[in-house]
């Protein structure tokens, strides 16, 4: 039974003292929830998982060791019998009972082997959202953030303070706008996968920037995935290409150009004498067809180079 | 709690190492819709027909990307019944006059050449001589790059042209600005 056991030792055996005390009312339920942990372990995990959720349907509603114990029989089902299944319903009933379970308000050991089994989960969560994250393709996307959200959901049940949160938040949309760059690097999307991909790491970025917003490598990121764009669009460029069709490709890639220049700019603004910032300033400006821009941006990157190199 | 978080933290910062530094793609934009517009001039004007024998030759002077670009490309590809072309030069080409072999198109990037000098010399060849200088036309080129809202445009010195026998296209023409 696991972490399961000593909890029932120490709750349960002074109620059964209660109810062998002749104090019949209340016990039932609470004879229910031992019940099944003796079923469970005595091997009938099916039998236990029944007598358990009959019990919480009824007298042990408001029982948090009952839905604890539900919970509990949930998750090692997702374990033993799903093998870690990330699309698993088992991890999903055993998260909701431990909800319900901590919006009852459990003290002492209970808590503490509750807080235990949900950091378990949360950190099933995780894992999968960081699988999803490695090696991202545009059909996972949405499931890593899901999986990242029901993650955070449960550090804020754990305890997590609003900050600690934010800062989750904003490492894991950078973390999605470099994945979602480098998926548009790659250079194997559709184009209206690739239009999909360029506005979720733009969405990802924003969004760790609304937290974080003086944060260099999402500000410089961001402006690179903007600008390596436009570049993409360019380089499509060929003889098959009409003088219409050139004069609308320049005005999209201009735009972008346009957008990552400020955003590059901030970045610029944090670490002035970071080379891949100043390299960046020099090679927007050239494509926005400003040479002094650019060239003012080259000298100082020469500059900080001579001098024994940037940040 | 603070401490979970914080390792999370940092696992999730190092979790894509491979993807933290993102490079800027040092791609010479300005090269590739130059290269584009130039195979444009190429294909959609008219040369007499005594030079509508042979390669057509497009010369550069001064700007090995673009030259890139253009190889890359371009090189190869019909220009009506002729065979597209590309030659790299130098300043040094260029100095004492055009270039041999005969080149259809010439681009000279500002300052590679002496772009007056050259256009005297070009007087009576049917040269279609392009820049992207500060008042290129008065200095004798027939068609020259321009910059308008960050983009690249051209303005074209009709007149002169027809004087060279060339004639440019009305596709050509469509798009091309005011001289400034």
């Amino acid at each position: 039974m696991g972490s399961c056991r000593p909890v029932i030792l120490r709750v349960f055996l002074p109620v059964l003292l209660w109810v062998g005390a002749g104090v019949l009312a209340g016990a039932c339920g609470q004879a229910a929830v031992d019940e099944a942990i003796w079923q469970w372990e005595s091997g009938q995990t099916q039998r236990a998982l029944s007598t358990i959720s009959s019990a919480v349907e009824a007298r042990e509603a408001q029982n948090p060791e009952a839905w604890y114990v539900l919970g509990f029989f949930e998750k090692e089902r997702f374990k033993s019998d799903e093998r870690w299944d990330p699309n698993s319903p088992r991890r999903e009933s055993a998260l909701a009972a431990f909800r319900r379970s901590m919006a009852l308000q459990p003290q002492g050991v209970l808590l503490e082997d509750l807080e235990k089994a949900l950091r378990f989960v949360g950190d099933t969560y995780f894992q999968q959202a960081m699988n999803g994250l490695r090696g991202l393709t545009p059909g996972q996307a949405a499931e890593a953030v899901q999986s990242f959200n029901t993650y955070l959901s449960i550090e804020e049940l754990l305890g997590a303070t609003a900050a600690d949160l934010d800062k989750q938040r904003a490492e894991w949309d950078r973390q999605m706008g470099l994945a979602h760059g480098q998926m548009l690097a790659a250079g194997r999307l559709g184009a209206t996968e690739e239009q999909e991909a360029l506005v979720a790491a733009v969405g990802h970025y924003e969004a760790s920037l609304a937290l974080e917003p003086e944060h260099y490598s999402t500000l410089y990121n961001l402006a690179i995935t903007l600008y390596n764009h436009g570049v993409r669009q360019l380089k499509r460029i060929g003889p098959e290409t009409s003088m219409f069709e050139l004069m609308e490709i320049q005005d999209v890639c201009i735009a972008l150009f346009e957008e990552s220049l400020p955003v590059m700019e901030r970045a610029h603004a944090i670490q002035p004498r970071r080379l891949e910032t100043l390299k960046g300033l020099m090679t927007i400006h050239h494509a926005l067809s400003q040479p002094e821009a650019s060239e003012k941006y080259r000298l100082q990157l020469e500059e900080v180079i001579r001098a024994g190199g940037g940040e | 709690m603070v401490v979970a978080a914080g390792l999370v933290g940092l696992v999730l910062a190092f979790v894509m190492p491979q993807v933290q530094r993102s490079q800027v793609d040092d791609t010479d934009t300005i090269a590739i819709m130059k290269a584009n517009f130039l195979f444009h001039f190429a294909a959609a004007n008219d040369w007499p027909e005594g030079v509508k024998v042979g390669a057509f030759r497009i010369g550069v002077v001064g700007n090995p990307r673009l030259v890139e670009e253009l190889v890359d490309k371009y090189a190869m590809k019909p220009i009506r019944q002729q065979v597209l072309e590309i030659v790299s030069l130098t300043s040094a080409d260029v100095a004492s006059g055009p270039p041999e072999p005969f080149c259809h198109v010439l681009y000279v990037e500002q300052g590679e050449g002496d772009l007056e000098m050259l256009s005297r010399a070009l007087r009576h060849s049917p040269t279609m001589l392009v820049s992207h200088e500060a008042e290129g036309l008065a200095k004798g080129a027939l068609i020259n790059f321009v910059t308008q809202s960050n983009r690249l445009r051209f303005s074209i010195d009709e007149a002169e042209a027809q004087q060279r026998e060339l004639l440019i296209g009305n596709k050509i023409l469509s798009w091309a600005v005011a001289d400034q």
